[in-house]
Parts: structure tokens; sequence; C-alpha cells
């Protein structure tokens, strides 16, 4: 990413850096072809949390919504997984469709959920993952409370298997980041700007929130579901309590609040901060997530525009162009 | 003696600078009138001196020592009080609760529930009365009560006419006298010039954020107040 | 005669949801903010009664009489600190913060305490354990009682405050306004701070008598947090007595789905919660109303 800053004019550095990052992104597929397996698993890893950061801040940035219950699909996607497996659905297939059912569970919940506000939505989120853990964790077929492995993956070779799950985490990743900016760059963008500035204000300017909220709610359920049944299709194996587990809305908030809230480069700082502070810390157990957690109050209170806007003032161009008012030049 | 000393003070909103500069004082007793055209930042004073607004240049000196830093509602209990544009009463509480809430940390003085009452004597039989079911005349009475019981010795009222029927206007206006007899200093933001310069000794009048006008309201002809005001001069009917 | 003690219990219980809810509760109607880490602050009173009580061995109810103004400071400065900063940021940075300071509380009590379960059941002696025989199958439990009793005490005693002292009108004031609240000379940040450290307090109390009628460990806030919060919506949002039917409604709906199964006793509860929030009643609880009164 430092090779950009040899390019002066703003709107024709934007467009290379755009560039280049798309370029950087495809790359990335050819990581199996170079790298050991352990590097493949670990940067699977990063891609789920990449996932989970985007779709908060999707959720929190742009639409104003904390939710607190982001697990809820992230334990629907996986344990979708498991279920469709369970009826001979081929497990990379299953992993798809159980993204898709993800998203189908957000737009059944979004009725109840929306008309919450503030924290109201975000409690009342996490009641519903709470919800669907108890559930799960009744039905003796999902392996009730004490966890499932997913079969069917069991068949390939372990370096390929890593391999294609790898690949499909990827292509996840760039396709919520790929409709993320899409939501930016049409004309969704400017009311999502709207309506991150002020939302009373944006609605009597005719701006229809709703509608909006709903768009950002569904896409949150979707991506969270894949990151969810990808986890699995990661590591193999689940446990209501860990994958409906409030932890995940927590890394999702230090992620979103140390990268940057409401900007598009911002979530994918902080998963990629996350992940090697994950690395080197994890090990320290509660000390790591006390310092997880004063770190997050910290920026919330000190630099709620997270890391990314130290960078963005910074720099003489936007490295992505989702501003609205941008146009590249040439 | 000066009560206010205001010294090149400057504040905005985000962008837009309100108020640019402005230096004047006040001496106790006096009634000033604040006069401009929408947008003139007569408003914006007014509440950075309440300490409801930050200054974001110059001086503010109340009785002697500066305000910075003052949050409002210590200047409300060294004497200053503000009647908000719009009266801003609380919508849930009775006019009594209006009046004991504000009451509470007041400075000590001529003013409690029974002698605001006696002086406005229209809020006697409304005192058990929810706020947000009084007319726009009554409730101005009610938010003028209620900033003389925190005993100021300055009060700045907003708008004072405001959105208020002709015979509401009146009913404001006779509280003046009560003010002026109790010796209150009093700036007052009023649209109505006429209404401004009869009550007020002296007027200062804002154009875009600046005093185009200092003066006492005696022997003030009306054009100078009307050059002022619009920043030009009216050609006068032939 | 099962479904009638089921009741019986479930209303029990419910006072000490209303407990847990009645800090929450306040603290959204005056500041319009749902502090995340309620749940957490109550584990925390509930540990350091435990502390009190293992280190003099005292029992729980007296460990609260220097727990209680321990607590009520810790509410104020965390107020003074953390809060006060939080609402100047907007909407959200409340919810963020008191998110972390969750995160930050539970692991900090599982760093000094470990993660094992505890009571404060044994500490309490007989109430704890004794009842009231009715017939053969019902029985008043003492604690439940006891807690019932507390919580109507506290509500009632908040509702007094709020309604008949000046304080109180103050607190009411700056929930309306509290721009206007400051410049009619009403100190909002203390008022707030006071708000909070009475939050925090009464999540104290409700969390010694979870230690005292059950078990508690480090993890145990969130799901408390979640108790107090359907309680709170159920009986309607900003609602002190609201709050108490919540909290028994809540209470009866655990123990009647325990009745069928126990496996059911929690998940009742969040559909309780669920069908309040789609009926047309949680519709107009949670409408755009911008104002509301804490009491």
């Amino acid at each position: 990413m430092t090779d950009q800053w040899t390019v002066r004019r703003s709107g024709r550095a934007t467009k290379i850096s755009s560039v280049a990052m798309v370029a950087f992104g495809i790359a990335l597929f050819a990581v199996p072809f170079g790298f050991r397996t352990d590097v493949v698993q670990q940067l699977t890893t990063l891609c789920t949390l990449l996932m989970m950061a985007v779709m908060w801040n999707v959720l929190a940035g742009y639409g104003g919504l904390v939710s607190v219950g982001q697990q809820a699909y992230i334990g629907f996607g996986a344990y979708a997984t498991i279920f469709l497996t369970q009826h001979d659905v081929t497990a990379y297939l299953a992993v798809v469709l159980a993204a898709l059912a993800s998203g189908v569970l957000a737009v059944a919940l979004a009725p109840l959920l929306l008309r919450l506000r503030g924290g109201q939505f975000a409690v009342g989120t996490w009641v519903v993952a709470e919800a669907l853990a108890l559930l799960v964790a009744l039905d003796e077929d999902l392996g009730g409370g004490t966890g499932v492995s997913l079969r069917g993956l069991n068949t390939i070779a372990p370096d390929w298997r890593r391999a294609y799950t790898y690949w499909l985490t990827l292509g996840f990743t760039l396709l919520l980041l790929a409709l993320v900016f899409l939501l930016l760059r049409r004309r969704s963008g400017a009311a999502i700007q709207a309506i991150r500035d002020d939302e009373e204000a944006a609605a009597s300017l005719g701006v229809r929130i709703m509608p909006l909220k709903f768009m950002l709610f569904v896409l949150a359920g979707f991506g969270c579901g894949a990151a969810g049944a990808l986890t699995l299709a990661n590591t193999l194996f689940i446990q209501p309590q860990s994958i409906f587990g409030v932890q995940w809305s927590a890394y999702m908030l230090f992620m979103v609040l140390v990268g940057g809230i409401g900007t598009y480069e911002g979530p994918i700082l902080g998963a990629i901060l996350f992940f090697l502070l994950q690395d080197w810390f994890a090990q320290y157990g509660a000390w790591y997530l006390i310092g997880l957690g004063a770190v997050a109050i910290a920026f919330a209170l000190f630099l709620p525009r997270g890391l990314w806007s130290l960078a963005d003032d910074r720099l003489p161009f936007r490295l992505l162009p989702v501003g609205y008012t941008l146009r590249p030049a040439g | 003696m000066t009560l206010l000393r205001v010294e090149n003070v400057e504040a905005r909103h985000g962008l837009l600078q309100a108020v640019r500069g402005v230096t004047f004082g006040v001496t106790e007793g006096e009634i000033l009138a604040l006069i401009g055209a929408n947008g003139a930042g007569k408003t914006t004073l007014l509440r950075t001196v309440a300490g409801a607004h930050p200054l974001s240049g110059g001086l503010i000196s109340y009785d002697g020592s500066y305000l910075t830093g003052v949050p409002a509602h210590r200047r409300v209990r060294r004497g200053i009080a503000y009647v908000p544009e719009g009266r801003r009463l609380f919508p849930e509480f009775t006019v009594e609760e209006n009046l004991l809430v504000a009451g509470r940390r007041a400075r000590s003085g001529r003013w409690n529930l029974t002698t605001v009452l006696e002086a406005f004597p229209a809020l006697q039989p409304l005192r058990g009365r929810l706020a947000s079911r009084l007319s726009g005349g009554q409730q101005q009475a009610t938010a003028i009560a209620r900033a003389l019981m925190t005993n100021p010795r300055l009060l700045l009222i907003d708008e004072v006419s405001l959105g208020l029927s002709p015979k509401a206007v009146e009913e404001v206006y006779a509280c003046m006298t009560v003010l002026r007899e109790s010796g209150t200093t009093v700036i007052l933001v009023e649209q109505d010039l006429g209404r401004a310069l009869s009550t007020a000794g002296r007027v200062i009048c804002l154009l875009e954020g600046r005093i185009a006008l200092d003066a006492k309201t005696e022997g003030l002809t009306r054009d100078e107040v009307v050059t002022a005001y619009f920043g030009f001069h009216q050609a006068r009917p032939a | 005669m099962n479904w009638v003690n089921a009741v019986i219990q479930g209303v029990l219980l419910g006072g000490l949801y209303a407990l847990f809810a009645c800090g929450l509760s306040l603290m959204f109607g005056v500041m319009r903010i749902i502090n995340l880490a309620h749940g957490d602050i109550a584990v925390l009173g509930a540990f350091l009664v435990w502390s009190l009580t293992v280190h003099t061995g005292i029992g729980p109810f007296w460990a609260l009489v220097p727990a209680l103004p321990i607590m009520l400071i810790l509410g104020y400065v965390l107020h003074r600190t953390v809060l006060a900063r939080s609402l100047r940021g907007g909407p959200l940075t409340p919810l963020l913060t008191t998110f972390g300071l969750a995160i930050v509380i539970q692991n900090a009590l599982l760093q000094a305490y470990n993660p094992d379960v505890r009571s404060l059941g044994g500490a309490a002696g007989d109430i704890a354990t004794g009842s009231w025989r009715i017939t053969g199958q019902i029985s008043l439990s003492y604690l439940g009682v006891l807690i019932l009793a507390t919580a109507v005490l506290v509500l009632g005693g908040l509702q007094l405050m709020l309604r008949r002292t000046a304080f109180g009108r103050e607190m009411r004031a700056t929930a309306q306004d509290a721009d206007t609240a400051t410049l009619v000379g009403v100190p909002a940040s203390s008022v707030y701070a006071r708000a909070t450290a009475i939050a925090v307090a009464t999540a104290t109390l409700a969390g010694v008598f979870l230690g005292v009628r059950s078990i508690f460990d480090a993890s145990s806030g969130p799901t408390q947090l979640i108790f107090a919060f359907e309680a709170v919506v159920i009986g309607g949002l900003g609602s002190l007595w609201g709050t108490l039917w919540g909290g028994m409604v809540l209470g009866v709906a655990q123990t009647i789905g325990a009745t069928i199964d126990p496996q059911y006793s929690i998940l009742a509860g969040h559909l309780v919660f669920l069908i309040v929030l789609a009926s047309p009643h949680g519709r107009s609880l949670l409408g755009y109303r911008r104002e509301g009164r804490p009491a």
C-alpha cells in the first residue's frame, strides 16, 4: 500500500490506488500456491474477522445501529451449514446456502428489531442471539450443547481443503467489500452519509431511512452468516456457547472502533490489527481481553474516528473512491 | 457600575461565524434592547453570555471577574438568568414545579415562590397546570417568572414577544415594569422595534455579527435605527 | 397445583428482576442511555460482598452496609470519568463505551476471582433456605419474599424521591430537557452522576440477592443485563412500577417454562419478550418518543 505515495494528483492517485488494491485482492488468491498451510489457515481466519468487522461497521458506522447480537447470524450461518450437510448438501455449497439463509433470517427479524433504537436495538439483537443459541442447544441432531463437527470435508486432502476454504473465504470477503463499495458509491451513499451525520435531519429532508436500514441490516446478516459458516469450515467444530458468544460482538466493536467507525478502510485496518494482537497477546487470557475493552473505550472517547482518521487526514488523496462527492479526474 | 462587559466576543456555529468581535458594557440597573435582523447574531450573543454557547474568541466579564470556563449552571448561581427563545418550559411540569426547580439552588434575594406569584398574579390560578397546556403568553410569563426565581442581577430575555398575540405581548411587557422597579439589569432581544425602543433605555443593533449601532434610545431617530438595522440608507419617500 | 406454584415462584423471581431492572430504567429515563455494563456491575457488587463475607465472616446482608456506599461512590466516579465524556460524543458513544466497560469488568473479575462458581447462600444462613409452607406443593421462601419486598421498597422509594423531593424534581427536569435545566441552575452532570450512583447501588443490591438466592460467576453479568432489559421493555420503558410488572411477567414466564421442561425456562422468557416487542403494545412503547419521564 506504500507504493502509491509517489502519485500526486488526487483523481488519478485514487484511481491507481484502487486498481492496485483490487489487483492485490485478486493476487491474494495465489497464496495457497506459495505459502505453508498454516499461513493459509491464518489468512482464512483474518478474512472471516475482516468480514465481521466490515459488516458491523455497515450497521453501526453507516446505519447508526449498534448491535450486540451479530453473533446470532454467525452462529446461524455455522449451524445452517451443519444442518445442510446433514441433509446431504455438499459442504461448500452448504456454506453458500447458509450465508443466504442468514440473510433471509435478517429479513425476517428486521421488522421486529429495526423499530428499536439505540441501546434498545443493541440489547434486542442480543436477546435474539441468546434465544437462537438456546434453541440450537435444544436440538440433539445439531449436537445439543456439547458441539458438533462438520462432516463431508474430511474426504478432501487437508492441504486442498484449507486452500478451498481459503479461496471461498477470500471470495466472500471481496464480494462483501464490493457490495459495501457499491452501496457507498450509488445514491444510497449520500443517504447513508446523511443518516450518519444526523438521522432526524436526514429524515426531515426526505431521506427514506427505513428501507436503507433494512438493506444494511440484511447485508450485515448475510455477511455475518457467511463469516460464521466459513469459521466452521476453517475450524471444523463448533459449540453453541462459543459460536453464539457475545465475544464476537466485542471483537467487532474493537476492530471497528480502533480502525475507524463509519469509514470504508477503517474496519479493514482494525481487523488486521486485531488479528495481530490476537496472535501476540491471546495467551494472556483475561488480561488480553481487559486490554481490548480498555483500548476500545479509549478510542470511543478520545479518537472516535479511529486510527484510519489519522492516516486519512494525512494522505493527500483517498485510497478508494468511496467519498460521495468524489469524481475521479480523467 | 458596569455589571457586564463583553470584549471582542466571537462565536460560531460550525463554520459560520455568528458573532464577530462585539464589545459593549452594561451598567447595573440598565435595560438594554438587542435588535437586528434574523441571523444578525443576537441569540448567539445572549447564549454565550448565559454559558449555553461556547465562546470562540474574546472575553466576558461579569461583576468584576471573567466568566471563561464557568458552566451555565454556575453563572445562574452568580446571578445571570436566561429566558430562552421559545420559552423552553419543562413540558411535563406544572407551572409551580417549573418555578421550584429553578428556585432550588438560587441565590438568596427578594424572589421566592410567594413573591414571584405576587408579581405575576396571572400565574396564581395556573399554579397546578401543566406547562404544555399554557397559552403562549402564559408560557412567556412563566418563563420570566422561572428566571426570576433564581434572583438574577442580570436577566437575558430572548425573543420577548415572538409568536405571542398582541394581548399577550401587553401582559408580558407589563412584567417589565416589575423588573425595572426591582432594579434588575435586563438585556432583551426584541423583533418589534417600537417595543424595544420604548422599553429600553439603550439599544444595540447587530448587523451580520457586528455592532452597527449602540445608543441611548432617547433622541434616537428612526433613520439612524433603520440604517443600522439594514446596513444601508433607505430612500426617504419624497 | 403445580402451575399455581410456578406462578407464585415466578412472581417472587420477578422481584429480583425488577431490582436488576430499576437501575437500568433509571439511567435510561434520565440520560437516555442503556448501560450495557449494568449486569457486570451487579456481579461486581456481588463479588465485593462475597469478599467481605469471606474476609470478615459477616453475613452478606451486613456486608451490604459497607458495600453499598462503596458502590455508590464507584457509580459516581464512573460517571464523572467515563460516562460524562461519552455522553458528549453522540448517541452511539455511550453504548460503545459501556460495552467496552462490560468486557473490562467481566475479565477483571475473571482475573481476580478465577472462573469458579460462587454463592452467598451459605453465608446468609437460615434466611436463604427457610420457607413458609402454604399447602403440600406451595411454599413461600423467606428469601423470595424478602427480595420482592426489597424490590417494592426500592422502586417505591425511587418513585417517592422522583416525585416528592427537590432533587427528584431536578432529575426529572434534566430528563426532560438537560440544556434548559442547566440554564435554570441545575448542574445536569452532577444529577447524571448521582443517578448513575443510585443505579449502581441498586444493581449491587440485586447482584447480592442473586448470589444469596443461587450462584454467580465472573460471566454472570450479561445474562442479568438481558433479564433486566427484558423486564424494562415488557413493563414499558421509563416506568418504574411498570418495571416491577415486567419483572414479574418475565419471572412467571420463566418458571412456567421450567415447569414444562427445565431447558425451556430462559427461552420462555425470551419468547415473551419478543412477543411483547412484536405486539402493538411494544410498538407504542418503543415508537419515536423522545420525551419521557423516568417515573
